[in-house]
């Protein structure tokens, strides 16, 4: 496979099961460069169990298959396997800008230099800084921010924040958990729409996790449905795979096909109980007409 | 008043915490005049102006001496022959005098010094140690035990042992301090760094940090304020240690001072110090607040 062909993220037969109870089960599929995909699926499905081992936070002992970037097994966190979280990460002590900058500093440093090389740490620091101030313009921050501590900004900036501190680093993939939970619908919809922007200006791989199945239509290069209900044993599963169709330069939300898309993906997501409730519910309502 | 009413009247609230500053004292005075009019040479419940005395006797200048250069002006007398040479006056270097010493100053100068040296040794223990048990679980499990055990061994209770070991010297009033502090701040470091979020740890790895720095420049750095806020905490019993030591082994000190005067009765004096070893309390208790405050305003709920 040519280097530009080859995935940047590939899962490969990923199964965990905490004693008795398995919750992932030959979970298994790859992102490719520039891909935006994202991952669904009802809660407790173990999407927060498969973020953990794709972003290295679980002893590879305690799982079965392997996580590849790259063309390399990836074992640990890295930069490479940048990850925003659910609740940012900010630091509270430093600025913004500090905090855009600060994983720069802390990959590309090292301990003798930060100690003994003062000069050269506080001009790394300063290089670090003017990188910092072009990735807060990409995500569209005002450089009146910059020097903002982050208890004076807003919950939507703050995610703006956590995303430019992630991309600084240039990793190889972008790994997001549910970001948009928790903000107003006001605040969702200016964050998505920044998102697919700065996906389109950067071309970079993201893997994004969310249940808001809108919000994956609508970013979504691809998107992946993780299930544990199907009739292949227990365990989440990767139930269905889908290209999404439509153009990234307009919006396709008024699109018909938008709504099929959707609703296709949550049925695909139902348990057999689900399914039962829904008939049943939907029998009573007939039967009451009569 | 319903549960967590505020206050509404602005008077009330500014006015209220001096209340029972008032009410103890309004009492002391009643009780100070009772026994006064029983006794009038009271020494049990001193009055104003037996109190004053005592700040006084607290604050009186002793053993000064003013320079005296006037017996170096007398030249040598040579030697003659009605004076043997033995009688020679050689010139005396002049004498600079004694500064003279207030009994306050020095016993704050003495126990200051100790409580600041004890703290210091408890607080780089305490930290080092609890940062690296609230970090990795090996040392997490390697110490927990051993330290929640030998927290239970009240340091008053290890003082004659202090005193075997060190004699009455400065390291073991130093050590009386230490020994009290250390297992409690050893304690609270290491549950407040065990309280790091998960997700910060996660991402400082995640973002190509080093263990080391993971350790110092975001689990540390995160909980300075909190630690700080156990130092204030852990100030308390360390006055207690000092006093404590002082009062039985010392030869300057608050706590010595206070042993010394009670053999005369001399209330006058103690109540004075007592209010003055409060008063620093407070203002040590007041000065880490402020600094939490100015220096970490990001710590306050945001």
């Amino acid at each position: 496979m040519t280097e530009a062909a080859r995935p940047v993220l590939e899962l490969k037969n990923i199964s965990r099961s905490y004693g008795a109870k398995t919750v992932l089960a030959e979970a298994e599929f790859s992102v490719h460069r520039e891909e935006f995909v994202c991952l669904v699926g009802p809660s407790g499905c173990g999407k927060s169990t498969m973020l953990h081992i794709v972003g290295g936070f679980a002893d590879h002992r305690d799982y079965g298959g392997e996580v590849w970037v790259d063309g390399k097994v990836s074992r640990h966190a890295s930069w490479k396997k940048a990850i925003v979280f659910q609740e940012n990460v900010l630091y509270p002590w430093l600025t913004v800008l500090d905090n855009i900058a600060y994983g720069l500093v802390l990959r590309d440093l090292d301990l003798p230099t930060q100690i003994f090389r003062r000069a050269l740490y506080k001009k790394q620091w300063e290089e670090a800084r003017e990188k910092a101030r072009v990735y807060l313009k990409k995500m569209h921050l005002r450089p009146g921010d910059a020097d903002k501590m982050i208890y004076e900004i807003s919950g939507g900036m703050r995610q703006r924040v956590d995303i430019a501190a992630a991309l600084i680093l240039s990793p190889a993939i972008l790994l997001r958990d549910e970001p948009c939970s928790g903000l107003d619908p006001q605040t969702r919809e200016v964050l998505q729409v920044l998102l697919k922007a700065v996906h389109r200006e950067e071309k970079n791989s993201v893997l994004f996790i969310t249940h808001d199945l809108e919000e994956a239509v609508y970013l979504g290069t691809r998107v992946l449905v993780l299930s544990q209900h199907h009739d292949r044993g227990p365990g989440a599963r990767i139930v269905k795979d889908i290209r999404v169709p439509f153009s990234r330069d307009e919006d396709p939300r008024p699109l018909p096909e938008f709504g099929k898309l959707v609703r296709e993906i949550r049925e695909a997501g139902f348990s057999r109980e689900d399914r039962a409730l829904l008939a049943e519910v939907q029998q009573a309502a007939v039967e009451n007409e009569d | 008043m319903r549960v967590r009413e505020e206050i509404r009247n602005r008077w009330l609230s500014l006015l209220l915490p001096w209340a029972l500053f008032i009410v103890v004292l309004a009492l002391y005075s009643l009780g100070s005049h009772l026994k006064h009019r029983e006794n009038p040479k009271d020494k049990l419940m001193p009055n104003a102006s037996q109190l004053m005395q005592g700040v006084q006797i607290a604050t009186k200048l002793r053993g000064y001496r003013p320079p005296t250069a006037a017996v170096a002006a007398i030249p040598a007398r040579p030697a003659t022959e009605s004076t043997p040479a033995r009688a020679v006056v050689e010139a005396v270097p002049a004498d600079p005098g004694s500064p003279g010493k207030r009994w306050i100053v020095e016993d704050l100068k003495a126990s200051l010094t100790r409580l600041i040296a004890g703290m210091s040794l408890s607080i780089t223990v305490a930290v080092l140690v609890g940062l690296h048990m609230g970090a990795f679980p090996f040392f997490e499990t390697l110490g927990t035990r051993f330290i929640e055990f030998f927290s239970f061994v009240p340091p008053l209770a290890l003082l004659p042992l202090v005193f075997i070991y060190l004699g009455v010297s400065e390291g073991a009033k130093i050590a009386i301090i230490f020994l009290g502090t250390v297992f409690i701040l050893t304690q609270d470091v290491y549950l407040r760094i065990k309280e790091v979020p998960q997700r910060y740890i996660h991402q400082a790895y995640a973002r190509g940090a080093s263990t080391f720095e993971v350790l110092f420049k975001i689990c540390l750095k995160h909980k300075i304020p909190a630690i700080l806020d156990s130092i204030r905490l852990a100030m308390r019993p360390a006055w207690v240690y000092l006093i404590a030591a002082e009062l039985i082994a010392a030869s300057a000190g608050l706590g010595y001072r206070i042993r010394l005067v009670e053999r005369q009765l001399g209330v006058h004096i103690i109540i004075p110090y007592i209010l003055a070893i409060a008063t620093i309390g407070f203002l040590f208790d007041l000065a880490i607040r402020m600094i939490i405050r100015t220096v970490y305003p990001w710590s306050q709920h945001r």
